[in-house]
């Protein structure tokens, strides 16, 4: 299927890289000392403070049932932003920005589909920040 | 045509102005000789039509030019101000209203030439015998001083608010600092840093909040144009108490309270009713606002709401059986139920309400509705009121952090030792009991019997009570921020502060707990 050229910025978690559409706000930030929700989705790991806004820890790799290689790594994360409210996932490693003329679908997941492939044929699974915030319950 | 980029600036400069003019005709109703009012109006359209002018939008200019000529004609005494002059300036508003819509998503005007035939129509009509020798157009805009106003986005508003909060956190950060090394100069230096910080931001804040009656004054206007429509007569009384609110929140009020008053209007007040009234009352409760309507109209059939409910299958007919008259009042917020049994231009489309409710939702408001037949109908929002910069004692329990403000202290009691309170229902102290409140039940922790150091005493609407305090970790002051999503949900929770070390900190609703 041919689309316009979409731009991601890439990122790592064990030995996948993963893709998020380059978004205004995004950036990857050294992860500092959460804040625990009483009662919250388990897919939210707690709250965190930057640059002025406060923002929300959803556990990727618990969504995407990934695992880092290294239990020790000392994670980072991306943040992004949905609709004036901003979110970040854990990730093991920051990646290069992408860019891609083509969107491919593996019609074997049930979710996160979409992919894009880097110029050795490896597929880049595309996490789109609507499909991230519908696999957890924002307001349980 | 002036490019573009002016298109944003002018449509706010005169929806703005547009509101005013509302104000001043509704105005203009109860005092229709008032010389210094008409000289305003005629000053405002004025503006509105120069303003069109250099923007090149020729059908508005004509239009505005047409009302200018009508408002001179009045200030010259060529006609008097009355009922078929007032509806026609009411209309023209709405199609300049519809006009400025249009521009804005279609990047064209409308036709105007209907209403500018009406006001040309109306201006044909004055008295052409009565002539005056004074210079009009020349006295009526000489006659007011003319002020600026500056238009600034929340955005830009909320960013500078964010780069405030970061140097309010490291001015806290250097001060704790400065304590430690016991620098009593620099100390002081950095609380009367401390303080201009502080001072700052409530400036910010001041910016952002506008007294209630300067945007409520449109009201009257919304409910008498809906009055019109429908041939019922309305009036309508807003108890504002000179009270404040965030423009941003009041912005998200007026539109429930819109649709609550073309509610009662439309569906509430009877067009047989004389004397049809609604009262919107604001007050402060505690730390909330209440903001109720009232309208003296029909009232609400509670066993008819019912009855529509299983017919448009929003309930089973077994479930209704069961249902507490709480239970059925609830039922008029949701999506499907329409009282109103025709549809108009303004509600009966049976989404109203259930929009009211998500929107009140979205404010972290609850509303309620009491009614009564043939008496009339009163909907009750309560609203939490934003907290900015408050003093707090932040303590842990388990791995959570949260945040109790000061305000809301009466003592801090600091117990003999560590006790377990798991079973205790109260707390006795100088012979006086409380109820005691479990931060574990209510967050579902009950596994846990940790030994609490202090107790909190509070005395909230008229309820005493005493929270259990693990380990305080210190007393601070702390800037609350925008609370996200993933505690719009929890009522024990009013939202997310920030500590001077930059952690976020759950402040706790006392309201709820209790």
């Amino acid at each position: 299927m041919a689309t316009k050229s979409q731009k991601f910025i890439s990122f790592y978690i064990g030995d996948q890289q993963y893709a998020l559409p380059i978004t205004y706000g995004n950036k990857f930030i050294e992860f500092t000392r959460l804040t625990a929700i009483p009662q919250s989705d388990k897919d939210i790991l707690g709250l965190i403070y930057q640059n002025g806004n406060i923002v929300t820890i959803i556990d990727i790799k618990r969504i995407l049932k990934a695992k880092s290689l290294n239990q020790n790594i000392r994670q980072i994360c991306l943040i992004f932003e949905v609709d004036d409210y901003h979110y970040g996932i854990l990730v093991d490693q920051g990646g290069e920005t992408m860019s891609a003329n083509r969107i491919f679908t593996d019609r074997q997941k049930k979710i996160f589909k979409k992919y894009i492939k880097t110029k050795d044929k490896a597929k880049v699974y595309i996490l789109e920040p609507a499909d991230i915030l519908s696999q957890i319950n924002i307001y349980d | 045509m002036i490019s573009e980029k002016y298109k944003d600036l002018y449509l706010s400069t005169t929806r703005q102005q547009l509101k005013k003019l509302s104000d001043l005709l509704l105005y203009l109703e109860k005092k229709p000789n008032n010389q210094n009012l008409i000289e305003n109006i005629f000053r405002l359209i004025h503006s509105m039509k120069g303003a069109a002018a250099t923007m090149g939008y020729k059908k508005t200019v004509r239009l505005l030019h047409a009302m200018e000529s009508l408002v001179d004609a009045v200030y010259n005494g060529d006609l008097q101000v009355n009922k078929k002059i007032l509806n026609t300036f009411f209309d023209t508003l709405n199609i300049l209203k519809n006009n400025f819509t249009s521009i804005d998503s279609k990047n064209k005007e409308i036709t105007l030439d209907k209403y500018i035939k009406s006001l040309k129509a109306l201006f044909a009509q004055k008295n052409k015998n009565k002539t005056k020798a004074r210079s009009k157009e020349k006295h009526i805009l000489g006659s007011l001083p003319s002020t600026a106003e500056l238009n600034v986005s929340t955005d830009k508003l909320d960013s500078i608010g964010n780069s405030l909060d970061d140097l309010l956190i490291n001015a806290m950060k250097i001060k704790n600092r400065i304590k430690e090394l016991g620098d009593v100069e620099l100390l002081k230096t950095c609380v009367d840093n401390g303080k201009i910080l502080s001072d700052l931001r409530r400036h910010l804040e001041q910016i952002r909040v506008v007294k209630l009656k300067d945007v409520l004054s449109s009201l009257p206007y919304l409910v008498r144009e809906i009055a019109r429509e429908e041939g019922k007569q309305v009036e309508i009384i807003i108890k504002d108490h000179d009270l404040s609110l965030d423009k941003a929140i009041l912005d998200e009020v007026i539109e429930i309270l819109i649709q609550l008053l073309k509610n009662a209007v439309s569906h509430g007040i009877s067009t047989t009713q004389k004397k049809g009234k609604i009262i919107i009352d604001f007050s402060l409760v505690g730390d909330r606002m209440n903001i109720s309507v009232v309208d003296n109209g029909a009232g609400i059939d509670w066993p008819a709401i019912l009855d529509l409910a299983v017919k448009n299958k929003i309930v089973t007919r077994n479930k209704a059986k069961l249902m507490t008259l709480e239970e059925i009042k609830n039922l008029i917020f949701s999506a499907g139920i329409s009282k109103g049994k025709i549809l108009n231009t303004t509600s009966g489309r049976g989404m109203g309400l259930s929009l009211v409710k998500s929107k009140v939702e979205e404010l972290d408001a609850y509303i309620k509705v009491d009614s009564v037949i043939k008496k009339g109908t009163k909907f009750t929002i309560n609203l939490p009121q934003p907290l900015s910069v408050f003093r707090s004692i932040i303590f842990n329990l388990m791995n959570h952090t949260f945040a109790l403000p000061l305000d809301h202290i009466d003592k801090l009691v600091n117990l003999k030792e560590p006790k377990s309170m798991v079973r205790a229902k109260t707390f006795t102290h100088q012979r006086k009991k409380y109820k005691l409140i479990s931060l574990l039940n209510i967050f579902g922790m009950e596994k846990f019997d940790p030994l609490y150091k202090y107790v909190a005493l509070m005395e909230y609407q008229k309820t005493k009570i005493a929270l259990p305090v693990v380990r305080k970790i210190k007393e601070d002051e702390l800037i609350m921020k925008k609370t996200p999503l993933v505690l719009k949900g929890n009522k024990y929770i009013k939202g997310v502060a920030i500590s001077a070390q930059g952690q976020p900190v759950l402040v706790l609703d006392i309201n709820n707990l209790i």
